[in-house]
């Protein structure tokens, strides 16, 4: 795990552990750079078992106190446990918290669906879902996505945000398969001055049964840049050309054994290294995200 | 968790072991032939390989693959196999990748194949002798050209004797870069293959049967079958347990074209796009089976056929 401090944002990144210890190692590492657990504004959990995120809720009711981050939980193959990475805010000025009512459902449980603090606006990853929390359009990815990105069309707009603003989004896709389908809908009906930096993986599975796609945004003075190659060093290159301080890396990989390697080469910022089933291109072997905060 | 075992004749069939120590007891006075480990995490295999080479001496033919998830929270294996305590007719191939690997996958299937034309040829058979072929693809993209392969390398073979074949997508196999995992059944009992192939199926078009056996053979390998009507299109999407009825229905239209039933079924392997499928997948399947099933092992897997596809349910009868 490793913590670095960009002004007012602190970036954690690399958490492994069990569901039951995240929260704590959280705090030990926020509390480490002048931050607290109540300062996070987005968190991203990858869980080798998406059975196990009603657990990491179940343990979060415990310590996080409210109002909630933004929480995208995910399933990764492979690893044991849990795998975090989070974005903590410690600037002045009030923590805006929505759940919209078009998702009802999400109240009951200790996440938020967009988090704002300050110019940093996160929106948690949305499903294709009903008030209720059942799954709309079940087996069609398209319908499902139309969904998803009208929640985050509404939750950037109920923190005063809009599309527009979203430089960063990440996709999670129950096949890969589905991916092309979901971001050709995206361009058409939601972005249709292009898309942001956009980074899509295959995951083994979503939080609820016949979930196919989830859809996490992030607006803010940030920068970031998405790319998918065959070999790491493709990545490495890119993320030496981006601009401002780097914050923060994510890498997606398709063989667990990459993101072995991945991780143990982190080096300077934050790095969050997860197995996932595919990606946009049949060939890529890796995804790679990273966030440079503006100086 | 107990393993399921079913017996034919000589025959064992154990699906859903959690251990090597319960296989072990499983298979205790028969020669172990054929195993499948599914592991939650690759990084395990060679682990359980060496436990295993150490538990059974000599390793049967031994397919390692990764799973999206298993039905026990925190398993992290689940094995199947075959055993004999007779002299079996049948022959077990599983593709190795080595040396320097391809980044083609349609490069790596035909290494795979030219294996096993030399496995099964040391066996004292010939490709004419396979009934059954199962892929394993680390993207579910790389079935698309693997298929034309397929179809080019039994172009020549008429559907009434083609294999069966199933195509499986996994989010790991043994080796880093490798794309292709087969695995193959040959039955060296006498006489040419028989394929059934019901008209519901939509790959009648192509060298792939419904289920296949030998003249002379008992064991009949039946295609993962999948809810897609004779046109390619999906039965019933997202509906889990419908998807499941159809896909077992087909199963048994096969089963019954070569003169047997239901209850001839030894082994299903269950492949679930979402693991938590299991225990809908289960459920139907008691409406078919009773309680006393085929040797039964679920698994979670990356991506089946058609994206739209819950399930792809791979089976075999002995009738």
């Amino acid at each position: 795990m490793s913590v670095l401090r960009c002004g007012d944002l602190v970036f954690v990144g690399g958490l492994e552990c069990g569901v039951d210890d995240l929260f704590p190692q959280l705090d030990v590492a926020l509390r480490g750079e002048g931050a607290a657990l109540a300062d996070l504004v987005e968190l991203t959990t990858f869980h080798a078992d998406v059975r196990e995120i009603d657990d990491a809720f179940a343990a979060a009711r415990e310590v996080l106190p409210e109002p909630y981050p933004a929480w995208t939980p995910v399933g990764m193959v492979g690893g044991e446990g849990t795998v975090a990475r989070a974005i903590a805010h410690t600037g002045s000025g009030e923590k805006t918290t929505v759940i919209p009512d078009t998702i009802a459902w999400w109240r009951s449980r200790p996440w938020s669906a967009g988090c704002r603090r300050g110019d940093l606006v996160a929106v948690a990853g949305q499903f294709g879902t009903d008030t209720d929390g059942d799954v709309v359009m079940p087996g069609f990815h398209d319908g499902q996505a139309r969904n998803a990105l009208n929640r985050v069309k509404e939750i950037c707009a109920d923190l005063g945000a809009g599309l527009e603003d979203v430089v960063d989004l990440w996709s999670f896709h129950q096949d890969p398969r589905g991916i092309e389908a979901c971001l050709d809908l995206a361009g058409r009906e939601f972005f249709t001055g292009g898309l942001p930096t956009w980074t899509t993986a295959g995951a083994p599975a979503l939080y609820r049964f016949g979930m196919l796609g989830q859809f996490r945004a992030l607006a803010g003075p940030i920068t970031t840049l998405s790319i998918e190659c065959r070999e790491m060093d493709e990545a490495l290159e890119a993320i030496a050309g981006l601009p401002g301080t780097l914050a923060e890396v994510v890498s997606f990989h398709k063989d667990i054994r990459d993101a072995e390697q991945a991780a143990h080469r982190a080096a300077g910022a934050p790095w969050t290294a997860v197995c996932m089933t595919g990606f946009r291109a049949e060939q890529s072997r890796h995804a790679v995200h990273a966030l440079a905060v503006q100086q | 968790v107990n393993p399921s075992i079913r017996r034919a004749d000589d025959l064992l069939f154990v699906g859903g072991c959690d251990s090597l120590e319960s296989l072990a007891r499983a298979v205790e006075g028969a020669q172990l032939l054929d195993v499948i480990s599914f592991h939650t995490d690759i990084r395990d295999a060679d682990r359980v390989l060496d436990a295993a080479a150490e538990l059974f001496g000599e390793l049967p033919t031994w397919t390692v693959l990764g799973t999206t998830g298993l039905p026990q929270r925190g398993a992290r294996a689940s094995l199947r196999a075959i055993a004999t305590t007779g002299k079996s007719p049948l022959v077990f191939f599983s593709s190795s990748a080595e040396g320097e690997l391809p980044s083609d996958p349609v490069e790596q299937a035909r290494a795979a194949y030219s294996q096993a034309e030399e496995a099964v040829a040391a066996a004292g058979g010939t490709m004419a002798d396979v009934i059954d072929i199962c892929s394993f693809h680390l993207d579910p993209r790389g079935m698309v050209p693997c298929e034309q392969m397929h179809n080019g390398y039994w172009g020549n073979v008429p559907l009434e004797q083609a294999p069966a074949w199933t195509a499986i997508g996994a989010p790991a196999l043994q080796r880093l870069g490798q794309l292709v995992q087969y695995r193959m059944i040959a039955d060296l009992s006498a006489g040419a293959r028989i394929a059934k192939t019901p008209a519901s199926l939509h790959w009648k078009y192509c060298p792939i049967s419904g289920g296949t056996r030998k003249q002379g053979g008992r064991l009949v390998g039946i295609a993962g079958e999948v809810a897609s009507d004779a046109e390619g299109n999906i039965t019933t999407p997202g509906d889990t347990a419908s998807q499941a009825r159809y896909a077992l229905n087909r199963i048994r239209e096969v089963v019954e074209m070569h003169g047997g039933d239901m209850s001839d079924v030894v082994e299903v392997t269950a492949f679930h796009k979402d693991h938590r499928a299991w225990e809908i997948v289960t459920e139907v399947a008691r409406e078919y089976f009773g309680d006393d099933g085929p040797a039964w092992t679920s698994a979670g897997m990356t991506g089946l056929w058609n994206p739209g596809y819950l399930h792809e349910i791979y089976a075999l009868a002995v009738v």
